[in-house]
């Protein structure tokens, strides 16, 4: 009985980072295509986003924490690359996101707001959002294996090993 | 939610303010660049048919050639490791 209880609420806590990656990446590919939702749908995905981004990053600290400790120089290259490439991914996401409400032509209007979008903006949203698509497949498939073990860990009509 | 909220404030306080400092930063360039004259905002409007399916078809396409180059950082850094 002891032991059950902290594998319940691990298991709980995959279920939870992995349905929680699958909107992230959901909402994310949305987002990514304006020409296909329209622009007002991609704006306001873009509030729902930012929550789930967020969570995704909090969810995930204690990997966080453990790759930034200083003595680490046990890492693989893996993880340091991933360290590194996932700061980047950090600031193109916070950049893109933050350039979209710059030169916002929906939701900002809807509130009564009007922003005067600037080419600066402009030309960071537009270049940035396909490099950032780029460097999100990176990022998947850097992480595939534990994305790969836990969708398998999580999977209906599995048995617990 | 509260509770996780609480619980997980110390992270969450310093993703935001790591995002305040990358805005700040870009917002610094902006004013330094002095590009502040105005675009021709796009009228928003909706793409119908094969050109709204090309937005998804480019989404996919570019996941999949990051993918391709994670595949190739992955194999040097593993031959890197064991050599």
């Amino acid at each position: 009985m002891t032991t059950a209880q902290p594998r319940a609420t691990k298991r709980a806590s995959i279920a939870t980072r992995v349905w929680l990656d699958i909107a992230l990446f959901v909402g994310y590919v949305a987002l990514s295509a304006p020409q296909t939702t329209g622009i007002p749908f991609h704006e306001y995905l873009t509030v729902v986003f930012i929550p789930i981004f967020i969570s995704h990053i909090v969810l995930d600290w204690a990997w966080i924490r453990r790759v930034f400790r200083r003595s680490d120089s046990t890492r693989s290259g893996e993880v340091r690359f991933n360290r590194a490439f996932d700061v980047v991914l950090f600031i193109g996401m916070v950049i893109v996101i933050y350039s979209g409400f710059m030169i916002s032509e929906s939701i900002f209007p809807d509130f009564g707001i009007s922003l005067a979008p600037t080419g600066f903006w402009q030309t960071i949203h537009d270049a940035g959002g396909n490099l950032l698509i780029l460097l999100v497949g990176i990022h998947v498939a850097m992480h595939w294996p534990w994305i790969k073990r836990n969708i398998g860990r999580i999977a209906p009509n599995r048995a617990v090993s | 939610m509260s509770s996780w909220l609480s619980r997980n404030a110390y992270p969450i306080v310093l993703v935001l303010v790591a995002a305040v400092v990358v805005i700040g930063v870009f917002e610094a360039i902006d004013a330094i660049s002095g590009s502040s004259q105005g675009v021709e905002a796009t009228d928003g409007a909706d793409l119908e048919g094969a050109a709204a399916a090309a937005g998804l078809i480019k989404v996919g396409i570019f996941l999949a050639i990051g993918a391709g180059i994670a595949r190739l950082i992955r194999r040097r850094l593993r031959s890197s490791s064991t050599a």
